[in-house]
């Protein structure tokens, strides 16, 4: 197993297989959708009548709107709306929280590491979970090996997060009294929203790992890798499921927005401090200012997460960034 | 002592369907520094034959031989370990598609480096010092270079001989070449087969070369042996096998290799039919259904490999005793009176210095430049009765300029003239006209027929738009089927259920219903065996004769173009470099790489061989 | 031998489907019957009997009922007609959204197929939820509003599809065929394209259609989709939370019928991809 790591020192040497064009026009591109995402959110805004009249509280008077709407600019013509609500946006200036008073956007942020803590987490294990089960399942040793546990995890893949969730708080904290229900107090108020979300992301990622692995097995470089008489496991490992990791790396992306979703309802169900909760709160209590920021801060770090794992898919398989 | 001594190797594989069988007792001796043969058409079992000698067959296939014996030891009941071994020791394997043999997620460098004795890659700078020593025993260009490139960023060739490279890197004994230069251009097939021919001579390598093409194996190898579903049915010296078959099937791949030194006037022969599946098959020899010699033995009895004492080599045939096998004549339809071309009348169709850049300028390519033109300012005419050959390696435009003919692209510059209007300044009618007169017939794939439609409905969407009446349509159908030799049974068919050859047919009965005076055909018999070949360029040739049609045939392939057609372009990337009557340019060729083509081209069976063969 | 593959491949394929897939579309079939036919069974889900509150599942109450004597097992069964209306109405939307536009860009291409990819990258730089909160939390929560934002969110999904699919075959060789043949390009689109894209749609709509579900279910668990008191499965979970302790069937039921449709339109999904040997993940 020496040699792997050989291989990979000489790979590093050599060069990098990340071309700048693709960097460049892959964040071009991240920076174009996040504009259009915010365009769209200021349309809604606008579509709603006076937007100043929805981020005020509501006990609002008349003078007071106007005054906010000033200080934002909702009383200037559109297109000078819309250049105010981008700059605001740059600068991170939303108005106040009606609830907290205090400013919206630090509001959000307080809670972003704990759910980026939270989110990681979940996608890691929930992969590596995944990778772990196809991995076995394409080249177990016997039937049962290949059969039982992806049928098991597959299973999962059909409770909706929450009903899984109330599951887990039922059996460990209520039955067994093993875990706390919610809140953020220590590690093992992580558990079991960890666990929640990461059941959401093993199932797809043991699925395509395995297909993708029986695909490859198929192609003819792995023949070329057994031709040179190393030894099956090398093949397996270094030919068949490392090129395997494209495809589910890709996966993973276009999960994420299911993770965010995931990572919504887990947040909210556990009474974890993060975003997600934070967002639901502010929703179902209309502190419009705070939803908006988180929004707009949830957008931010979806397409950067998604940049980031294009990224790495590239790094996995180079062929990727060829068009 | 040979290198390579299998005696009686048979391989079945368990399939849903049954037991398949696709080697069916196969004996074979190399020694060192020998080169040998192993011919066959697709679906003979010589790959998988190939594979089963590097130990490199699937688990589901199980195998049995008498003897079978690699570099002085018994493998006939080996570990997968013991495999291994010979595999990193002593066998090295090169495959038919270079660039699906490297593993595209890696490195050159890093492939190579794997396949190395420890000692050589026990520190960086040993394995690149090996390395570099490898690819400059190959040939490679740069070989510092293309140690930190990935395979896509090769060509092919080149990346052949990076799979040369690897196959040699622990100085095998044994080099097995699987179909090595199919998926090549053919001048650098050449260059591919002399590299391998060096190295056998350098390292006294023995060398099992598989292929389908006999022109590849006449040259270089001094042994051959042709597979017919998964038996040898003939084996012997490479010129012996090939001027004195003593086998139908030989006999007829023989014949129906067109080749750049067979004119027109000796018509090929092809031969009907598939191989049989190898399930379930009945007693008696393989080939019976399509040999033309068949009798009642044949039926009961499976001849056996025996040495057939007038023509010196071995052969399965019943008929064996009779020396060299003679095949009956030619069916009438391929002798030929070439129709006289109408020089003189209007040219059907001209192109009139057309270029064609592709791909349209997109908003994030700019700094990439211009792009090179596919077609430079080339220029031709068709004349009616003539047959014009396009030839060219791919990539050279030679496709380029059919479809702009017919108007699947556009020129960027210049014009092509419909009789003597432009393409652009027809009026309706004349473009209903020109759909009609000139046809396309698609490079067989699985792709040139809709898989959900009928062959019968695909037939009639070419009639849809000239003839109203849908029972006409369907007389039309069958009588077009008849023409192309196609039973009526065919008509219900899917394409998935038809040969290549069928589907082929089809296409051109595609072409043909819309009587034509010119039929533009896009190398309409790359994708087939040679065998079928034949019979589609027969087709071709009756009919031209029949109808009065002109072609304009495109191929990669002189020996297509020298049978079909009486002038010939040779187009070189996008330009064209020769022109003129095939006899003229095959003869007597001015361009470098005209002359380049002709050398490369594999198959110089010579004429006084054949000649005494038919 | 690929001969064989091919011939046992479609032998598994033309027979009946397996016995889990066959299962599958019987449960499914049920749990749609008790839905559509829940007007009509007598069941009362608003019936309070505030003298049978909290009970555990019985003879009379097979599910239990709530913290408001309202029968379980008579809520489920209304439950039901939320997320399906939504899940149906909401994937009939977005396949014909994708499929329409998906057509459109991969055959047009150039500046048709740029604005809509462009388009449909900004829909999917959009958190699907995330959108679906703001748009509910400003426009209101209603049944339309749900149906118009799931669809909104999925449409990508199938465009994406149908596009890499229609860009696939427009230049093969039969659909050039037919172009030389003079056969028009709505013809063209109809008779070789279009037949093309269904085994596609078909798996794609599946996996829509359990998304979809999930969406309603995790909406109205938030409590900003299906509003208190209509029953809704999602809905009903939420309000099970808080009887966790002392009422586990109220969250129980509701949750297993969920995780009965999706399982079943998993299932079903699953096959479809097999016997079209299409891949269900949208990875092309
Ligand atoms: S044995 Fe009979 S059928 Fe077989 S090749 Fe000879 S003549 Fe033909």
């Amino acid at each position: 197993m020496a040699t792997i790591s050989h291989f990979k020192a000489l790979q590093a040497r050599l060069r990098s297989p990340i071309e700048v064009r693709f960097l460049l026009r892959r964040a071009i591109g991240g920076l174009f959708s996040l504009w259009g995402a915010v365009t769209i959110v200021f349309l809604m805004l606008y579509a709603t009548g006076n937007p100043a009249e929805v981020l005020a509280p509501e006990t609002a008077t008349a003078e007071q709107v106007a005054e906010l709407a000033r200080q934002y600019g909702f009383d200037q013509p559109i297109y000078l709306q819309y250049r105010n609500f981008l700059v605001n946006i740059m600068q991170g200036n939303f108005p106040n929280s009606l609830y907290t008073g205090r400013p919206a956007f630090q509001e959000v942020l307080y809670r972003v590491p704990n759910t980026l803590l939270l989110g990681l987490t979940a996608v890691v294990l929930g992969a590596l979970l995944g990778l772990v089960v196809g991995y076995v399942s394409s080249s177990g040793r016997s039937r049962i090996m290949r059969v039982v546990p992806i049928r098991l995890l597959m299973i999962l893949q059909s409770v909706p997060n929450f009903f899984m969730g109330l599951l887990l708080i039922y059996f460990f904290s209520l039955t067994l009294r093993w875990l706390p229900t919610s809140g953020f107090s220590s590690w093992r108020n992580l558990i079991l929203p960890i666990t929640t979300l990461a059941c959401y992301v093993a199932p797809n990622v043991a699925r395509l790992f395995r297909s993708t692995m029986n695909e490859i097995r198929f192609e003819e470089h792995i023949q070329t890798a057994r031709a040179k008489g190393i030894s099956e496991r090398a093949v397996r490992i270094r030919h068949n499921a490392i090129n395997a990791l494209g495809p589910v790396t890709t996966l993973i992306g276009l999960q994420l927005g299911g993770v965010l979703a995931g990572a919504v309802v887990v947040e909210t169900l556990f009474a974890y401090p993060g975003v997600g909760q934070l967002l639901v709160q502010a929703v179902v209590s209309r502190d419009y200012p705070v939803a908006l920021a988180a929004v707009i801060l949830v957008c931010l770090g979806y397409n950067i997460a998604s940049l980031l794992v294009d990224v790495l898919v590239v790094i996995i398989d180079p062929r990727a960034q060829k068009r | 002592m040979s290198f390579l001594d299998i005696s009686e190797l048979k391989i079945q594989i368990l399939s849903r369907a049954g037991i398949v069988h696709p080697v069916r007792g196969v004996s074979l001796q190399i020694e060192p520094g020998e080169a040998l043969g192993l011919v066959g058409e697709s679906g003979c079992g010589k790959t998988i034959t190939s594979m089963a000698i590097a130990g490199l067959l699937t688990p589901s296939a199980t195998l049995t031989a008498k003897r079978f014996v690699v570099g002085g030891v018994d493998m006939s009941n080996a570990s997968e370990r013991a495999w291994r071994n010979i595999r990193r020791d002593s066998v090295g394997v090169i495959f038919q598609n270079p660039m699906k043999a490297l593993n595209p997620r890696m490195l050159v460098g890093t492939q190579l480096a794997e396949a190395m004795a420890p000692k050589d890659r026990g520190s960086l700078r040993a394995s690149h010092m090996k390395s570099m020593e490898l690819l400059d025993s190959v040939g490679v260009t740069q070989p510092k270079a293309r140690l930190s490139q990935y395979p896509h960023e090769l060509s092919g060739g080149l990346a052949q001989r990076i799979v040369i490279a690897m196959a040699l890197a622990r100085n095998p004994k044994l080099l097995i070449a699987d179909e090595p230069t199919t998926a090549l251009d053919a001048s650098v097939q050449k260059q591919i087969l002399d590299l391998i021919d060096n190295l056998r001579k350098e390292l006294k390598l023995a060398v099992l070369m598989v292929t389908h093409d006999l022109g590849v194996v006449q040259e270089r190898v001094d042994r051959v042996a042709v597979m017919y579903a998964g038996r040898i049915i003939e084996h012997g010296a490479t010129d012996d096998v090939i001027s004195r078959s003593s086998h139908p099937y030989t006999a007829a791949l023989v014949a129906a290799m067109p080749s750049i030194d067979r004119g027109r006037d000796k018509p090929l022969q092809g031969l009907e039919g598939l191989p049989p599946p190898l399930i379930n098959l009945p007693g008696g020899c393989a080939l019976r259904p399509r040999c033309a010699l068949a009798t009642g033995i044949c039926e009961q009895i499976d001849p056996p490999l025996a040495f057939v004492e007038r023509t010196g080599h071995w052969a399965a045939c019943h008929n064996h005793h009779h020396g060299r096998v003679v095949l009956p004549p030619v069916i009438a339809d391929t002798t030929m009176e070439t129709v006289a071309p109408e020089l003189d009348a209007a040219a059907i169709m001209q192109v009139r210095s057309i270029t064609k850049v592709f791909g349209q300028q997109r908003l994030l390519n700019f700094w990439r430049g211009p792009r090179p033109p596919a077609v430079k300012d080339v220029s031709l005419s068709i004349a009616p009765g003539e047959t014009l050959g396009i030839v060219g390696e791919s990539g050279s435009g030679k496709t380029t300029v059919a479809r702009m003919m017919v108007g699947l692209e556009m020129p960027t510059e210049g014009e092509i003239l419909f009789g003597d209007k432009p393409l652009s300044a027809l009026e309706p009618a004349e473009i209903g006209q020109w759909r009609r007169e000139v046809q396309f017939v698609f490079q067989d794939s699985s792709s040139s027929l809709n898989p959900r439609f009928t062959i019968a409905r695909s037939i009639e969407e070419s009639l849809l738009a000239l003839e109203p009446d849908a029972q006409a349509r369907q007389e039309r159908i069958r009588k077009l089927l008849a023409e192309v030799g196609l039973t009526e049974a065919m008509a219900s068919r899917k394409p998935n259920q038809l040969s290549g050859g069928q589907r082929q047919r089809v296409g051109i009965a595609r072409a043909l219903a819309r009587n034509p005076k010119l039929m533009i055909a896009d190398e309409p018999v790359s994708a087939l065996d040679v065998s079928v070949q034949a019979t589609i360029l027969n087709l071709l040739n009756r009919l031209r004769r029949e109808r009065g049609m002109s072609y304009i045939i495109i191929s990669h392939d002189l020996g297509v173009i020298r049978y079909i057609c009486d002038r010939m372009i040779v187009m070189y990337r996008g330009d064209v470099v020769e022109a003129g009557s095939t006899e003229a340019v095959l003869q007597n060729p001015q361009h470098e790489y005209t002359r380049r083509l002709i050398a490369a081209a594999p198959n110089h069976i010579s004429e006084n061989q054949r000649s005494t063969g038919t | 031998m690929s001969a064989i593959t091919t011939q046992t491949t479609k032998a598994v394929r033309r027979g009946m489907p397996p016995v889990g897939v066959m299962f599958a579309f019987a449960t499914l079939g049920c749990v749609l019957l008790m839905t559509v036919s829940a007007p009509f069974l007598g069941v009362d889900p608003y019936k309070q009997d505030l003298m049978a509150i909290l009970l555990p599942p019985s003879f009379e109450h097979p599910f239990g009922t709530d913290l408001l004597g309202r029968d379980i097992a008579a809520r489920v069964i209304w439950g039901g007609i939320p997320p399906l209306f939504v899940g149906f109405t909401a994937t009939a939307i977005a396949v014909l959204l994708g499929l329409g536009f998906g057509l459109l860009a991969g055959y047009r291409q150039g500046i048709v197929d740029g604005f809509l990819s462009r388009l449909a990258d900004i829909q999917m730089s959009i958190p699907g939820l995330v959108l679906a909160l703001l748009i509910l939390v400003l426009f209101g929560a209603s049944i339309t509003n749900l149906i118009i934002v799931i669809a909104l969110e999925s449409w990508t999904m199938h465009y994406r599809v149908v596009r890499s699919q229609v860009m696939a075959v427009r230049n093969l060789s039969f659909v050039e065929a037919a172009r030389l043949a003079s056969i028009g390009e709505v013809w063209i689109v109809l008779r070789h394209i279009l037949p093309s894209t269904i085994p596609l749609l078909a798996v794609t709509g599946t996996a829509n259609f359990s998304q979809a579900l999930l969406m309603e279910a995790a909406l109205s668990f938030l409590g900003i989709g299906v509003q208190p008191p209509t029953p809704d499965w999602g809905t009903m979970v939420s309000e099970g939370q808080s009887q966790l302790a002392g009422g586990w069937w109220i969250a129980m039921f509701p949750g297993m019928a969920l995780v009965l449709v999706m399982w079943s339109a998993q299932v079903i999904g699953d096959w479809l991809a097999d016997v079209y040997s299409v891949r269900g993940d949208g990875l092309q």
